[in-house]
């Protein structure tokens, strides 16, 4: 059963468009055009309980506007939401208890206090039993490493140490559906590993459906089955991870160290030379001549080392995105 | 209830954080107060009466409607302008809480410690005006006074609270906020009686809820009014507040709305 239905979901938001310079900051005060910019722009998916799914896309892709419509902060222009079988606008004390929305810049922390202090008043906001609170406090605090900054002003912690605070008070009341926007933005790569095989264990043991965006593929490839590619409001592709690779690239990538000066331009017979720096070319070739094409420059050229390699997936998007044919 | 309880008790933790402030607050009231209580002396002069009141009376009235400020006072619109426009606001509607309830309770939670300054600085200010402040001895009035405080407490949230839900519309609210609450000070008779006004600007303050915030509580301590004047006019600032109370929700659930969460 799916747990969250977004239907034709249309936001956009009204913004004034101003001409630059001084003439045209005067000129706004008296007059201003109003532009409709379509955040999302009529969208619809599904997502099954348990699911943990990546929410990826340029910079205002209307990511984050789709999480702010699916928690309840922002009023749809059209179309329909539903999760856990409510509509998140009426902000239902029910459906609040069930779901949490984190947010890289944002901070729910009590900001002069000591961290333990917002978790307690979560748990009296929540009414979490205090054997359940202290478990997973216990549980939490132990697998985000974190047990020793608890009773430190919020304000004094650096920005790792905060964003799990952060993470941990959202997670106190166990919320079956999670949304997190960001989580590892700002993380040194050690932190960001963790917090990834955070997120993974606490999916797998909770069986809570978790929506994640990022900007960082790795975030996405090592966490998430399933994909929701999103650009300019619209859903480019809804799927699975593997098979981005299958529909969009059709190019396998051969990269070769040569042991000998070589021709680039007999190379050039084999496919398109990506990069060519001797010792070292990339060519790029139709997925299914690949193996042809290995075994031709095995034969006719001076080879140290070759590599047939799939075309990254960071590099898929990226064309899918910019609208290019992929590699 | 037990939920807002909690937030009492954090808005209370938060607010001794920073405890200087408090004292240095105070000691800012307590000066600015007793210059102006100088000056009203100055210019009471060799009069006996201004606007129906003798100087005793003013002082007391001055004196009366600062603590009454320093009672009522929420600082909402402040702090609602600010949730909105840092995205803050997007945390604290998405808790299992009623926002207004939660930015209420914030704003009593940091009095307690707030008004036992506050008192003493008024009671500072007191000591310079010895033998020339009214000290009620009406019965019927001691007990009005402080139930009229409670409906003004509950108008200026009210008024303070649809302050801050123009910042749902303008993104920021220094201008609109600064204008209402220079109004609210000259209606409600923070800086004078409004009895010391012309009487055109008295017939209007007449229609304004404005004037049941600080100067109706201060007309009843004064004896001012009759009793059964008193009575009525606690049932006006009950209009006044059902009336507020149906704005401020239908006007915070069009702003909703219009809420694009910000910051975040």
């Amino acid at each position: 059963m799916s747990v969250i239905e977004v239907k034709h979901l249309k936001k956009y938001y009204q913004v004034h468009k101003k001409e630059p310079g001084l003439i045209g900051s005067i000129k706004s005060l008296f007059k201003r055009k109003y532009e409709d910019v379509k955040a999302v722009d009529n969208i619809s998916f599904e997502i099954d309980e348990g699911e943990l799914v990546g929410f990826i896309g340029p910079n205002g892709a209307g990511k984050t506007t789709t999480l702010k419509c699916l928690s309840g902060l922002l009023y749809p222009t059209a179309g329909s939401v539903s999760v856990l079988g409510y509509n998140p606008w009426h902000r239902k004390y029910d459906f609040l208890k069930q779901i949490s929305l984190v947010m890289g810049q944002k901070n729910q922390l009590w900001w002069d206090l000591p961290a333990i202090e917002s978790f307690i008043l979560n748990r009296e906001i929540y009414e979490i039993p205090k054997k359940q609170y202290e478990e997973t406090l216990e549980e939490l605090t132990t697998l985000l490493e974190i047990k020793d900054i608890l009773k430190i002003q919020v304000r004094k912690l650096s920005l790792g140490q905060r964003m799990k605070c952060e993470l941990i008070a959202a997670l106190l009341h166990s919320p079956k559906v999670l949304f997190l926007d960001e989580p590892t933005i700002g993380l040194d790569v050690v932190m960001q590993k963790k917090m990834r095989d955070f997120i993974k264990e606490y999916n797998r043991r909770k069986k809570s459906t978790i929506i994640l965006t990022s900007h960082y593929m790795g975030d996405v490839k090592e966490l998430c089955k399933r994909v929701i590619i999103i650009d300019k409001g619209k859903i480019v592709f809804d799927g699975e991870l593997a098979e981005i690779v299958e529909k969009y690239a059709d190019h396998k990538i051969l990269s070769v160290v040569f042991s000998k000066e070589i021709d680039p331009r007999k190379l050039e017979e084999i496919g398109e030379i990506k990069e060519f720096d001797y010792p070292k070319a990339v060519i790029s070739v139709k997925r299914e001549v690949a193996s042809v094409a290995s075994a031709e420059i095995l034969q006719h050229f001076p080879v140290a080392d070759l590599n047939v390699e799939e075309v990254p997936i960071e590099q898929i998007i990226r064309e899918v995105f910019t609208g290019k044919d992929v590699a | 209830m037990r939920k807002y309880w909690a937030i009492v008790k954090i808005g209370f933790k938060n607010a001794l954080t920073y405890r200087a402030d408090f004292f240095l607050w105070g000691f800012n009231e307590f000066l600015g107060t007793l210059v102006f209580l100088f000056i009203w002396s100055v210019i009471f002069g060799e009069k006996g009466r201004i606007g129906g009141f003798s100087l005793p009376e003013t002082i007391t009235y001055l004196i009366g409607v600062g603590l009454i400020n320093n009672i009522i006072s929420t600082a909402a619109s402040r702090f609602i302008q600010r949730d909105v426009q840092s995205g803050r606001l997007s945390n604290l509607i998405l808790i299992p809480l009623n926002y207004p309830l939660v930015r209420l309770f914030l704003s009593l939670s940091a009095k307690p410690v707030n008004l036992l300054i506050r008192f003493f600085a008024y009671f500072a200010v007191a000591l310079f005006f010895k033998g020339k402040l009214v000290v009620s001895s009406n019965f019927p009035m001691i007990l009005l006074t402080p139930i009229s405080v409670v409906f003004a407490f509950a108008i200026n949230f009210l008024v303070d609270y649809l302050t801050g839900c123009i910042s749902f519309w303008t993104i920021t609210t220094e201008g609109p906020e600064g204008i209402v609450r220079t109004i609210k000070n000259i209606f409600s008779g923070n800086y004078a009686p409004i009895s010391f006004f012309p009487p055109g600007f008295q017939v209007i303050a007449n229609f304004l809820p404005f004037i049941y915030i600080q100067y109706f509580p201060m007309l009843i301590y004064l004896g001012k009014v009759s009793t059964i004047e008193a009575i009525k006019g606690i049932g006006l600032q009950i209009f006044w507040v059902v009336v507020l109370y149906f704005l401020a929700r239908a006007v915070w659930r069009k702003g909703l709305k219009k809420y694009e969460g910000v910051g975040i």
